[in-house]
């Protein structure tokens, strides 16, 4: 995808970018880009993740804390997590948080 | 797109200016406006897409006991589930209360609004006038009427409306 950063730093802390909202619903939860409007429905997994960015947890200890709430290999967690946080970011739906 | 074909003017000037009259009256915190209208039926009203709804005539809605309020948009209360009809524009009348007792989305091809996540994401593609400022309070505000009542997807063509639409009202009003 263009426009997706080829690294992240697992020091990196994301909030939702401005002018996004979301709401969980059910095991989903819904995040809502105003401009161009959209709406992206994330699975349970995903939608954890998410609700995870919270402006104070670097990505890294995130997914640590995925590794040992789903007693999964630490890589694997990084593997599919990873490419799931760059689509948001080329989605302009999370920001880093500066100065974090 | 059809909101209504009669030829009574008083009905046809009071559907003018109800639309109208939705311009004027934005959604307020609770509240979300969708680009759908009701019909209604002992005082419940089911939301349906005006452009599907526009090809069913009025008598054939009296026929079947159903009132259809031709608009373009209508404004739901969401802590009260209820339905605020917008007065015609230039009228001093309060907004008309309905009960919201269902709603359909326009046909789309996927099976769209298999779970509520999905059902959220198709309603917010017909909230209106959603900024930066009211976007959290309006997609609650949809989450919240999903998870009270789950759209259906409007019937494809006008011979299925009519196949499914009273008793769907019926059932509704009968909730």
């Amino acid at each position: 995808m263009s426009g997706q950063p080829s690294e992240l730093d697992p020091a990196t802390v994301l909030r939702a970018a401005a002018g996004v909202a979301w709401v969980p619903i059910g095991d989903e939860v819904v995040v809502y880009r105003v401009v161009p409007p959209y709406s992206y429905v994330l699975n349970a997994t995903a939608g954890l993740l998410w609700q995870c960015l919270d402006s104070t947890s670097c990505l890294a200890e995130i997914l640590d804390d995925f590794a040992v709430a789903f007693g999964a290999d630490r890589g694997e967690v990084e593997k599919d997590c990873v490419p799931v946080v760059r689509t948001w970011l080329a989605h302009h739906l999370v920001e880093e948080v500066d100065g974090a | 797109m059809t909101l209504l074909r009669s030829r009574d003017t008083t009905r046809l000037t009071e559907a003018f200016l109800r639309v109208l009259g939705s311009y004027a009256r934005p959604a307020g915190p609770g509240q979300v406006r969708v680009r759908l209208m009701p019909v209604v039926r002992d005082g419940v009203a089911l939301l349906v897409p005006t452009a599907n709804i526009g090809a069913v005539p009025d008598r054939w809605m009296t026929a079947h006991g159903i009132e259809a309020v031709r608009t373009v948009s209508s404004l739901i209360d969401a802590r009260g589930a209820k339905i605020l009809v917008d007065p015609p524009l230039g009228s001093d009348d309060d907004p008309a209360e309905l009960v919201f007792g269902g709603w359909w989305v326009p046909y789309s091809s996927s099976d769209s609004t298999r779970s509520p996540g999905f059902a959220v994401a198709e309603v917010m593609k017909l909230a209106t006038d959603v900024t930066v400022e009211n976007a959290a309070s309006t997609l609650h505000a949809v989450a919240a009427l999903v998870t009270q009542i789950h759209p259906d997807i409007t019937p494809r063509t006008a011979a299925a409306i009519k196949d499914r639409l009273p008793d769907a009202v019926k059932r509704v009003a009968s909730s």
